[in-house]
């Protein structure tokens, strides 16, 4: 392993092609390596056709035992993935009542919960949840349960912090600006992330995270596995990512992995809209 | 600290660390070795006793650990840190505006594309002078920006770039959801909310005119979009859902879209 504080430059790489009509249908699918036309496995930051800043990749920057205690909190965390369609890449249907009829609600079909129950799939989410409709945003539950599986997430959240603060000042800026308005309970420390989610054992669909836009979320795998690329197909590209690497990226386009291998955990930080309403 | 340690350093003087004291070991103009000690009223020289043992070390170092000490940065490279960190700020600033710039190119493209589509055949060229060359566009920087938006849509409008995945995984996911929409397309279709007034009798012969639910995807404004979640989530929530069906049964008769007669299978109006 390298080592993990010492500096590394970032490479630029500019994109050439930009695929966003040809993406438009692929909400709820699931990435395949044919989407990708590069794979990228460095310290890198990617420009658009455009030369806007889409994604920074820092290659082994977290240290392996803030590593270890974050996986710890991934495998701790127990919350069944139902209430999220299009990260499971399946979509929301109707409930059936026993008694035959449909039911009112929506919800993601049982066989597909017992295919994420097999893999041990499970979510949590740390900080603060969006508010909708009138309501305002609030603190996840599991925040306030335990407390202490927030703090052990803390050093590698402050670390990926430092390195938007310094790489990517722009969106930190405009994401620092939204989180200071709101309430300092709905802030994860002096960081400007409003919430972190970690979510393990999930082949991931094409989805859109719908959060603060015009910023980047922060991506870091945990765990011991091989595979899981995270593909973002309008630029055709996907992020060979492993444990101890930190990603920024706009979660607003949608992205997805591969499938994997072994045991994973992704802990991702961002500021979710709405915050100060 | 307790440990002797010492510094060679570029400048060809040394320092010693013994005893939790810094001494300094610099050439004088005589060329003989002088040693001085630090101390809060700055650097004094050290006995001779104490130089004659410092010197001993300094002839022996190989058996002292050496250490190296971080030199402290001077003024010039803090300064030559400071511009090159504004140097990638404004760098950043051009990329943020040349951004801009190519973005707008290619919109501009689309426009003209279209523009030259509806100008009649042959007035084009006359048309654009006259409209686009006096605000400082000259043609074939027009037909650059044309090229490059064609270029855009031709590349990114080809679907079949994204074939469905093929893995396992994806696959036992896909046939479950179809499974389940499936079971739901063949479920009865009355709720059991609708049903509360009627003899709900389970596994009972499907309506074909029940009720059923339409997943609505309309887009609007956020004031709007607020008030009408609060009207869902309120006990009037049936009054919102049957204007709606109103309101939208109203339109179809408009626009003219027929629906299936259940009873009889024949269209109506």
């Amino acid at each position: 392993m390298n080592d993990y504080r010492g500096y590394q430059p970032l490479r630029p790489i500019q994109l050439e092609h930009d695929f966003e009509a040809a993406t438009s249908h692929l909400e709820g699918k699931h990435p395949d390596s044919t989407h990708r036309d590069r794979t990228i496995d460095e310290n890198a930051v990617i420009m658009a056709p455009s030369t806007k800043i889409i994604a920074a990749l820092f290659k082994q920057r977290i240290d392996p035992q803030w590593q270890k205690q974050a996986f710890e909190v991934g495998l701790s965390v127990n919350n069944r993935i139902d209430n999220r369609p299009g990260v499971i890449g399946t979509e929301s249907l109707l409930r059936i009542n026993k008694d035959g009829t449909l039911g009112t609600y929506f919800a993601t079909a049982n066989g597909v919960m017992d295919i994420l129950d097999d893999d041990d799939a499970r979510d949590g989410l740390f900080g603060a949840v969006k508010g909708r409709g009138t309501r305002a945003a609030r603190l996840s539950p599991l925040t306030t349960k335990h407390p202490e599986w927030l703090e052990q997430l803390r050093k590698p959240i402050e670390l990926a912090d430092q390195l938007y603060s310094k790489y990517l000042p722009t969106p930190y800026a405009i994401q620092l600006a939204e989180v200071e308005r709101a309430s300092s309970l709905l802030r994860l420390w002096h960081t400007a992330f409003s919430s972190a989610y970690i979510i393990r054992n999930v082949r991931s669909g094409y989805h859109r995270d719908g959060n603060l836009p015009g910023v980047m979320s922060v991506l870091m795998p945990f765990g011991q596995f091989t595979g899981a690329e995270l593909v973002v197909p309008r630029w055709r590209i996907a992020f060979a990512l492993q444990p101890g690497d930190v990603l920024f990226f706009d979660a607003e386009e949608f992205h997805g992995n591969l499938p994997f291998e072994g045991e994973r955990a992704s802990l991702i930080c961002y500021c979710t809209g709405d915050l100060s309403k | 600290m307790t440990e002797t340690v010492i510094q060679i350093r570029v400048d060809g003087t040394a320092e010693i660390y013994q005893g939790g004291r810094q001494h300094l070991r610099v050439l004088g103009d005589d060329g003989e070795p002088r040693w001085h000690k630090r101390t809060s009223q700055g650097l004094r020289p050290v006995g001779n006793h104490r130089a004659r043992r410092l010197e001993r070390i300094y002839a022996h170092r190989e058996n002292v650990k050496a250490f190296r000490r971080r030199p402290r940065l001077p003024a010039e490279v803090v300064a030559a840190e400071a511009k090159s960190a504004y140097i990638v700020e404004l760098e950043q600033r051009a990329f943020d505006w040349i951004a801009r710039g190519h973005e707008a190119n290619i919109q501009l493209g689309r426009v003209f594309l279209q523009l030259k589509d509806i100008i009649e055949y042959g007035d084009w060229e006359a048309y654009f002078a006259e409209k686009f060359e006096t605000r400082g566009i000259p043609l074939r920087t027009g037909q650059h920006y044309m090229q490059l938006a064609k270029d855009a849509d031709a590349v990114s409008a080809n679907v079949e770039l994204f074939p469905e995945a093929t893995d396992p995984k994806a696959q036992a996911i896909n046939r479950a959801t179809e499974q389940a929409s499936e079971a739901v397309s063949n479920a009865d279709p009355q709720s059991s909310v609708h049903q509360a007034s009627e003899s709900a009798v389970p596994g009972a012969e499907k309506l074909e005119d029940g009720p059923r639910t339409h997943r609505l995807a309309i887009r609007m404004m956020q004031k709007q979009w607020s008030r009408i979640s609060t009207l869902w989530s309120s006990e009037h929530r049936g009054l919102g859902e049957a204007a709606v069906t109103d309101c939208l049964m109203e339109v179809c008769d408009r626009c003219g879209i027929a629906s299936i007669d259940p009873q009889e299978g024949q269209t109506r109006i």
